[in-house]
């Protein structure tokens, strides 16, 4: 049966061809759609992942919104008494807290940089941020003169930096997280004060206040199962002298947007499934009726029903084992350098597309090859198994 | 008995009414060689197909190897067919995609199941002068070749029941001859053969002679 299932495929070649490159054309379309689809998906679930906070703590009136504190790396400096972090530690359903102060590098070439970037100083004992970002690090204790940099930065580890005319040493870098980060320079939020303050060129810190207690920002990481949106709609409620941004959101929304446009892409290619089920179901009755006569022969002979009913079965999912192989295949090589530019021009972090990832979407490219190859040839294999040997051998003198 | 038909009818229904078969009754016994000839559609393939369940009747009973055939379900009218009917068809009819010789292959396995046997191909093939034509696709063969490939291929499970239908057309009066040589050895070894012929030449090879007209046989 395999036999005369391989031999009517490959000795009908131009019909086997043809009817192997729609499942192929198919099943290309839906493994570069299925990977657009869940590599960029998946790389902003990852962004708000490891932007690791839930919500943060901007002082009021401080003009920031979610999308420029997320995902851009403009340089904001505005400033809040960290008296208000051990207010927030106390609300209900705070796990952990962790104070940002926001300064900047400047133009001009006093620093290796060149534009002017934000510059954030943190608290390393605290942070949480950070530390689940960290792709290489060079110390154990970051340092007064040690600094960590964004995504963006490559190399750069072990080396000497300027950074407001002060000599630093490059100790650590993040990975990469298509946001404002990717950018920033980092540093002990205490030593980031004082070179703020110090710095000839920058005249952030506002006159009279201990810069020693100012803080940008409060990253807070929220109790398990409490809602960030929730838990940023309370404080509105309470007397805390502070805004509160829930990243989630930013993030969701910036999620919609981009389901809009995968939503898009999944009708075009649910209208190009159709099409090419379609012609599937018109290339299968057109074998099951050129076969005709050749199944009342072997009905005659003594083929049974079933095994007829088989062998229109069996072509049918060779041929899309085949044509969705080649389409799973080619597919799966053109991914990566779609993906990458994808990667780039969204800002997504650039571990989200694996070698598993392809591997899954080839084979479940293959898988949906059989389903609609199985589909589209039921039909005619149940009506050409049930024909009376003598009808099916007279009526396929007709064709 | 290898095969008994009682008033056997059959009706197509295609606008007006056609009556191929109106009241057969036919006995084959073993060794009989069988010769039904008759005009141009007279219903003589109507009536091999019934003889060989290819077609039900619509009236009368069908014993083959002392079995009602209306008793038997459709899986064991198929074995019933693979195992003890061999057919040869008016019109030239092979697997495709599939040489010469893998058609008869194909049909010895049908017949015999998968294994424990060995291969008659080559035997028939040379026995019908197409040993050189082995490995050719059907469309590669003349029609005369393609009657010969369908002769072997209803002989190669030895049948007890073999039912011909214009088994010599296309056929040189060489291999024609060669044809009713091989069936005549097949009744000689215990099959019945019943063959329809609008060619009246092979009346005196039959041991039975009918010929058929407005839906009766009549013993001739
Ligand atoms: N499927 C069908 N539907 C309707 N009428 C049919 C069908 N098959 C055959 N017939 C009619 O039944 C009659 C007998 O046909 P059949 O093929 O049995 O004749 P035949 O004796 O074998 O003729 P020939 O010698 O030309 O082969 C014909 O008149 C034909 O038109
Ligand atoms: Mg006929």
């Amino acid at each position: 049966m395999i036999h005369l299932i391989w031999n009517n495929i490959a000795r009908r070649k131009n019909q086997s061809i043809l009817t192997i490159a729609i499942t192929a054309l198919t099943v290309f379309t839906f493994v570069l759609i299925f990977g657009v689809f869940v590599t960029t998906r998946q790389g902003l679930n990852k962004s708000s992942e490891r932007l690791g906070a839930d919500a943060i703590i901007v002082p009021t009136g401080a003009d920031i919104d979610g999308y420029s504190l997320l995902f851009t790396s403009n340089p904001e400096s505005v400033y809040m008494d960290i008296g208000i972090m051990d207010e927030v530690k106390k609300l209900d359903g705070v796990a952990e807290v962790s104070p940002q102060f926001f300064s900047q590098t400047v133009d001009g070439g006093c620093c290796d940089f060149g534009t002017s970037m934000r510059l954030v100083g943190f608290d390393p004992e605290s942070d949480f941020i950070l530390k689940a970002l960290m792709n290489k690090r060079e110390y154990d204790k970051l340092g007064e003169n040690d600094i960590v940099l964004g995504g963006n930065f490559t190399d750069y580890v072990g080396k000497e930096s300027r950074v407001l005319n002060k000599l630093f040493h490059v100790a650590g870098e993040l990975y990469p997280t298509g946001t404002g980060m990717d950018d920033t320079v980092f540093m002990r939020i205490d030593r980031a004060r004082t070179i703020t303050e110090e710095s000839e060129n920058l005249d952030v810190i506002p006159e009279g206040s201990d810069s020693s207690r100012l803080i940008s920002a409060i990253m807070v990481k929220l109790d398990e199962g409490v809602e960030p949106a929730v838990f940023a709609n309370d404080f509105l409620f309470t007397d805390i002298d502070a805004e509160c941004i829930a990243t989630s959101d930013t993030v969701a929304s910036l999620q919609e947007q981009l389901s809009n446009t995968s939503a898009v892409m999944f009708a075009v290619w649910i209208a190009l499934l159709a099409v090419a089920v379609l012609s599937l179901v018109g290339r299968f009755s057109a074998l099951a009726k050129d076969r005709k006569k050749e199944t009342g022969l072997m009905r005659a002979i003594g083929v049974q029903k079933k095994t007829v009913f088989g062998l229109i079965l069996g072509e049918a999912c060779t041929m899309a084992l085949i044509g969705g192989a080649i389409g799973s295949i080619a597919a799966c090589l053109v991914l990566n350098p779609v993906m990458s530019h994808i990667q780039e021009t969204f800002k997504l972090p650039p571990s989200v597309w694996s070698p598993e990832m392809t591997v899954l979407a080839g084979v479940l490219g293959v898988v949906l090859a059989v389903v609609i190859c199985f589909a589209a040839a039921l039909r005619p294999a149940a009506e050409s198994a049930s024909l009376e040997p003598q009808a099916a051998i007279t009526q396929g003198e007709v064709n | 008995m290898i095969c008994e038909l009682k008033k056997i009818e059959k009706k197509y229904n295609k606008g007006e009414e056609v009556i191929p078969l109106r009241d057969i009754n036919l006995e084959a016994q073993s060794g009989d060689f069988i010769v039904i000839e008759g005009p141009s559609g007279t219903g003589k393939s109507t009536l091999l197909y019934v003889i060989g369940s290819l077609l039900k009747s619509d009236a009368g009973d069908l014993i083959i190897n002392g079995r009602n055939t209306a008793e038997l379900s459709e899986a064991e009218l198929t074995d019933m067919r693979a195992r003890e009917i061999g057919f040869v068809f008016q019109d030239s009819n092979m697997i495709q995609a599939l040489t010469l010789k893998e058609n008869l292959e194909f049909a010895e396995r049908t017949g015999k199941g998968r294994k424990g046997y060995e291969s008659k191909a080559e035997e028939y093939l040379r026995k019908l002068g197409l040993d050189d034509r082995a490995d050719y696709l059907p469309y590669q063969l003349s029609g005369g070749q393609k009657r010969r490939a369908m002769v072997a291929r209803a002989l190669i499970n030895s049948p007890k029941l073999i039912l011909a239908d214009e088994p010599t057309n296309d056929l040189d009066e060489k291999w024609a001859q060669k044809v009713i040589d091989l069936l005549k050895d097949e009744c000689r070894k215990g099959a019945a053969v019943i063959m329809v012929t609008h060619n009246d030449k092979w009346l005196d090879d039959a041991t039975k002679k009918y010929s058929l007209s407005d839906g009766i046989l009549k013993s001739i």
